[in-house]
């Protein structure tokens, strides 16, 4: 049976750079930051006190990436179906998401240990006191649009949502399902994932230049700044797609994982793993390098990602590295970590549909080993057909899919 | 269908299918499981505890260096994100004033009393990681979370990828640290009766669909899944379920049902049944081939 294609029908995004997907991407288009001083809580002397956060979001419950997806995911659903959708029974309709780790509350821990402590009574508030399970969401957005497919949930770091991405892909490539909601959540800028990440070093101390503190492939790039939001695609088989008039904004056609087997915290010096996922993403969509027309890079800034992910797109690209275009959307909306993947995959299903490639901002002076053709100072004007949208995860899990255009 | 040439598990001392089990799950040995011995430092008891599993469930299986590396998924289902008590004590301790968390203690002393460690020990899918450095395990990999279906869903992604021929050889498991003040905290609002009878333990099963001249320890077939999300802010009704484990052993009791089922030799074929706290409802079929390892 001829496998079958699978289109993008939907968008949605919660970004620190826009709250809806035009307004993301004109932001990404004019090169605007996301960053500023950190908000949600007051990070004292923390050495890193700035992020990218999303702005004017207010929501219901503590864990504010709850809130995300479930903005992002309406917008999606209403771009593809239209406004108070759901789904029937007889469509196979699901949901592939990642997700980041579970928000804890030191208040909460402090104040249970305190004389005449009680629990909230109400069992809504205890499913959010000390602990929020990362997957109430999922749920939450079942019920909302009457999803009847198992969902997939994906907890592979930095990696979550591209894998989401790529396994809805697959299961409505193979036919498991007829529709997939495929995108991911997260936030970290809390006290406990801002002080985890700030101990081992891995997020930037320039507090006071936030806007150029995201400095991927540059020389001066000095760690990563934290971001936050969600982002969710809406991936349908081809021909029902058609069939229903729906509007086709891209496609994705590839998808590939791996593992680097090489260290907790940095990657395989040989770029073996994310080599490895493009690859593998390439051979899923049946394409040879040479038809990549651009390169959405993981492009953390951080001083070890850096230049090995330069190295696996050279291994990729051979000669044509120094001509393909390559973007960091980091350098803008900063680490969605799990969220990053789809957020990231968002922005490049509109460099496809607007023809322009965004560059990487606060890119002035090229590392060594980040050699590759960086899109700096402006947007590239550029006819993309198949893009390689790569996320690396802590503990060396690697995904990248192929995103194309509708005509490609 | 899917079958299983090896497997292996991390439970308490005498915990077996129907057997009352102590509460608390040995520190695993990892002994021989380890490639580098410094790499342990990184590792929570949740890793500990899957790489063991794991690590029986290769060796059993005789998965070849070259077949780890190029053959081989790993497919693992982790529950609740636990955190080890020494460093919640220390994040308490050192952030608390006047009975309320204080922010500049957070990010003065507390900060710095933190192990840094503490962030990779933390990650729920740093099992995945172990499991690959230390077998040499290149992927395909899933790793998801919180609950049993997620374990089928592991068995049904394993499935479509050796069918696909993505990878010939799929590691399977689930691993669930529940005597920690976060997962009992979450199993107090969610199945109060559970509480006592929690362990933690650790499962995996290698699968494949040629076995070639291997020992096939059992045949997993007629896999089957449906959903109908429940509300989370509601209270879970006790399912009624029968369990073939006298323990609470979380998201990984369906995967311990088999191994344990396999540990003893049984030779009967049942058809394994679950439904979990998010509507997920699935079924198997397993048919043992009898004999212990």
């Amino acid at each position: 049976m001829k496998a079958r294609r699978v289109v993008v029908t939907g968008l949605g995004v919660i970004t620190p750079i826009g709250n809806s997907v035009s307004d993301f991407a004109d932001a990404l288009f004019a090169g605007k930051s996301g960053a500023g001083r950190i908000t949600r809580f007051d990070p004292c002397e923390l050495p890193t006190r700035i992020a990218c956060e999303v702005k004017n979001v207010s929501g219901e419950f503590r864990d504010v990436k709850i809130t995300f997806a479930q903005l992002a995911a309406r917008q999606a659903i209403r771009q593809a179906f239209g406004e108070g959708h759901r789904f029937s029974a007889d469509a196979r309709a699901g949901m592939s998401v990642g997700l980041g780790l579970e928000l804890f509350s030191m208040d909460d821990l402090v104040a249970s240990r305190e004389p005449g402590f009680e629990e909230p009574p109400a069992h809504r508030d205890r499913m959010t006191f000390l602990n929020t399970p990362s997957d109430l969401c999922v749920h939450l957005i079942g019920r909302e649009f009457a999803l009847n497919q198992p969902p997939m949930i994906h907890i592979s770091a930095c990696a979550a949502s591209t894998d989401a991405l790529g396994a809805a892909f697959e299961a409505v490539r193979s036919g498991r399902w007829d529709v997939a909601l495929a995108g991911g959540a997260d936030s970290m800028v809390n006290p406990m994932g801002v002080g985890g990440f700030c101990r081992i070093g891995a997020m930037t101390t320039r507090n006071d230049s936030p806007e150029t503190a995201s400095r991927p492939f540059d020389r001066s790039r000095d760690g990563f700044v934290l971001g936050e939001g969600a982002g969710f695609l809406v991936l349908e088989d081809e021909s029902r797609a058609r069939a229903r008039g729906a509007e086709i904004l891209a496609r994705i056609s590839g998808y590939g994982n791996s593992l680097d087997a090489h260290s907790v915290s940095d990657p395989h010096p040989e770029a073996l793993g994310a080599e490895l996922a493009m690859r593998r993403a390439l051979a899923s969509a049946g394409l040879d390098p040479s038809e990549i027309s651009a390169v959405n890079a993981h492009g953390t800034g951080t001083p070890k990602n850096d230049p090995i992910e330069s190295l696996g797109i050279r291994k990729i690209l051979g000669e044509r590295a120094g001509s393909v275009p390559v973007n960091s959307t980091k350098s803008m909306i900063g680490h969605l970590i799990s969220a990053a993947g789809a957020v990231e995959a968002v922005g490049v299903v509109e460099a496809i549909r607007r023809g322009r490639w965004h560059q990487t901002l606060n890119l002035r002076d090229v590392a060594e080993g980040c050699g590759l053709s960086h899109v700096v100072g402006a947007p590239r004007e550029i006819q993309i057909k198949h893009v390689l949208k790569n996320s690396f995860g802590f503990g060396g899990q690697n995904a990248c899919v192929v995103i194309s255009a509708e005509d490609a | 269908m899917l079958k299983a040439i090896g497997f292996g598990h991390c439970v308490p001392e005498g915990m077996t299918l129907l057997t009352v089990p102590a509460r608390r799950t040995p520190e695993p040995d990892l002994g021989s499981c380890l490639s580098d011995r410094k790499a342990a430092k990184f590792m929570s008891k949740q890793d500990k505890l899957a790489l063991v599993a794991a690590t029986q469930a290769v060796r059993m299986a005789g998965l070849s260096e070259d077949e780890r590396r190029n053959k081989t998924g790993i497919y693992l289902a982790v529950g609740v994100l636990p955190f080890e008590e020494s460093h919640l004590e220390s994040l308490y301790e050192h952030s608390r004033k006047d009975g309320r968390f204080d922010l500049h203690r957070f990010s003065t002393d507390a900060f710095n009393a933190m192990n840094p460690l503490l962030t990779f020990k933390c990650l729920p899918n740093m099992p995945v990681f172990h499991i690959s450095y230390h077998l040499g395990v290149h992927g395909r990999y899933y790793v998801t979370y919180p609950g049993s279906g997620q374990w089928f869903d592991c068995l049904r992604q394993a499935g479509e990828d050796l069918r696909a021929g993505l990878v010939n050889y799929a590691v399977v498991g689930a691993v669930a640290d529940q005597n920690n003040l976060l997962v009992e905290h979450h199993l107090r609002r969610t199945h109060p009766a559970a509480l006592g009878k929690h362990v933690d333990a650790a499962s995996a099963l290698v699968l494949t669909l040629e076995p070639g001249s291997r020992r096939v320890f059992a045949e997993l077939s007629e896999l089957t899944s449906s959903y109908e999300p429940l509300d989370p802010f509601e209270p879970v009704a006790e399912s009624g379920q029968e369990s073939r484990l006298s323990a609470e052993a979380g998201v990984a009791a369906p995967s311990l049902e088999v191994t344990l089922s396999l540990e003893a030799g049984l030779a009967d074929g049942w058809l394994q049944q679950t439904r979990d706290d998010a509507g997920i409802s699935s079924s198997q079929r397993v048919n043992l081939r009898g004999g212990s390892r």
